[in-house]
């Protein structure tokens, strides 16, 4: 049995100094139903995919099922560091395959500014194993910063080649009346921007934001008949890897990725070179890199070559993130995997306006949740 | 007066607590899993490749090559005060793999595959670090 997407929803991300997070919720989640044609009594239960220590609010789906009027129907959260919302997604399409639901609904819903700064740096020591590393003063931009220290020596991959990726997707960005930051930035605004964690600069990493998104999903025959133009989930790769850096055997490569997407090209019989559009996560510029090499679009090493050539802006041969990716989208990261299937759904629509990658007919997402603990990889087509 | 190790804990109960009384003894210390023979370090307590739980100290090397590394500049809290630090990760001489601290040099003197040491460096008093040394 296939699981189709029938409704999906973005609100916008950036500094929501409007919204709490289950108003931020509602956004998408009626823009979804008002996409899909449904009512919510439709819905036979939702999944919140969160990252829980941002909020204030304690036990999240609790407040969002109440804003979103979806009680007394079944509804928790998953949580995968930034890829909680590609576990909500993983989760109801297992539901609907297993027959207990026909039409769920996935909200990715994230609000991280109503913290204080010394709430956030407190958070972001304990991104990492804590009892081996956080010790030593470990942050999350720090961890991808070992990991770019050792891509670049490994392969050669230089600072410039990580800035080209903020510039495409700044550019990208201007497109996307959903992201946060829509203007572009020049090579040398990036290269000179402050140093966060060497060789990582300001322009290297993405921003937090406040944002949620929905997908609306059910079963084949429900589909097709709510939907003219369904979405199918054709591939689902999920993998995990160690929590600790130190027992990673590489680290120029994301090792769940890298089985993800294994998976999810073998469900879906389609090879790297089939694909038309990749949203990838670019929480750092070198995170994009290594997801080239990750899922196949260039040979492990050979990933900056792609942007050096600009063959991942919109008009390249194989486009990446053309939504502005994590980088000028803003990273909510509860919803950032949400979003990812949205623009994938737009796209395959023909409904992507200024950012239609023409004739795309089978997209591939990859979302990262923390530094790879967790992957998430879904292939979908028209 | 027990060491702790890092300039920061979070964890107070732990199977492995034998460690910091190697560290007092300005040893690092791993352990081995007695049935299968798997070497553990950061140590564990319990064995992922056999699951067992016979586990036995045993000393590990203190030399070692850079594996990576990054100066972080931004620091979380509790490491305001000493931004910019240096973290390298290394991987000692017979195997596991420790971060700790850049110390006695700079970031622009170090490169990857580079042999060090670790020795163990006692921080306000009660606190020990990994200082990686040239």
């Amino acid at each position: 049995m296939k699981v189709g997407i029938v409704g999906i929803g973005h609100g916008k991300f950036g500094r929501r100094d409007d919204a709490t997070v289950q108003e931020l919720a509602f956004e998408p989640f009626k823009e979804a139903l008002d996409d899909s044609g449904l009512s919510k009594e439709d819905i036979g239960a939702t999944v919140i995919g969160s990252s829980p220590e941002y909020h204030k609010q304690r036990s999240l789906p609790g407040v969002v099922a109440e804003y979103l009027g979806m009680n007394p129907q079944m509804t928790y959260l998953t949580e995968a560091a930034c890829a909680s919302s590609s576990a909500a997604l993983h989760n109801a399409v297992a539901y609907i395959k297993a027959g207990i639901y026909d039409i769920m609904a996935v909200v990715g819903a994230q609000k991280m500014t109503e913290l204080t700064t010394p709430e956030i740096l407190a958070l972001m020591g304990r991104v990492g194993d804590v009892q081996w590393e956080s010790v030593f003063g470990t942050t999350f931009p720090g961890y991808y910063a070992m990991y770019a220290r050792r891509h670049m020596h490994d392969f050669g991959t230089t600072e410039e080649q990580m800035a080209k990726v903020a510039v495409k997707n700044h550019a990208h960005g201007l497109h996307n009346p959903n992201a946060m930051f829509q203007k572009e930035i020049t090579l040398e605004k990036a290269l000179g921007s402050r140093p966060v964690a060497s060789p990582l600069k300001l322009y290297d990493c993405c921003g937090n934001a406040d944002g949620a998104a929905c997908v609306i999903v059910a079963e084949e025959s429900k589909a097709k008949s709510i939907s003219d133009t369904p979405i199918w989930l054709k591939g689902m790769g999920a993998a995990s890897a160690s929590m600790s850096v130190l027992r990673r055997k590489e680290l120029n490569s994301i090792p769940s990725a890298v089985e993800a997407s294994k998976q999810a090209y073998e469900q879906a019989k389609v090879e790297p070179k089939d694909l038309h559009l990749a949203e990838v996560h670019d929480c750092f510029t070198i995170a994009e890199i290594i997801a080239y090499e990750d899922i196949g679009l260039a040979k492990k090493g050979e990933g900056s070559k792609l942007i050096d050539e600009g063959q991942t802006y919109r008009d390249g041969k194989m486009p990446v993130n053309v939504d502005g990716g994590l980088k000028a989208k803003g990273h909510p990261v509860g919803a950032t995997g949400a979003s990812m299937t949205v623009e994938a759904v737009k796209q395959l629509r023909g409904e992507a306006g200024k950012r239609q990658v023409d004739g795309a007919e089978l997209v591939l997402t990859h979302n990262v949740g923390g530094i790879g603990q967790y992957c998430f990889v879904n292939i979908y087509s028209r | 007066m027990t060491l702790e190790l890092g300039k920061v804990s979070f964890v107070t109960a732990t199977k492995t607590k034998e460690y910091l009384d190697y560290l007092e003894k300005g040893k690092l210390a791993g352990t081995k899993c007695k049935s299968c023979g798997a070497l553990h370090f950061p140590p564990r307590a319990d064995c992922d490749q056999c699951m067992s739980s016979d586990v036995e100290w045993m000393d590990m090397e203190s030399k070692g090559k850079i594996v990576t590394y990054t100066t972080i500049h931004v620091g979380p809290t509790g490491f305001e005060d000493v931004v910019p630090y240096t973290i390298c990760m290394v991987e000692l001489e017979g195997g596991g793999r420790l971060l700790g601290w850049l110390d006695e040099a700079k970031e622009e003197d170090i490169s990857v595959g580079q042999d060090v040491s670790v020795v163990l460096k006692e921080l306000e008093g009660d606190r020990v670090i990994y200082a990686i040394r040239l």
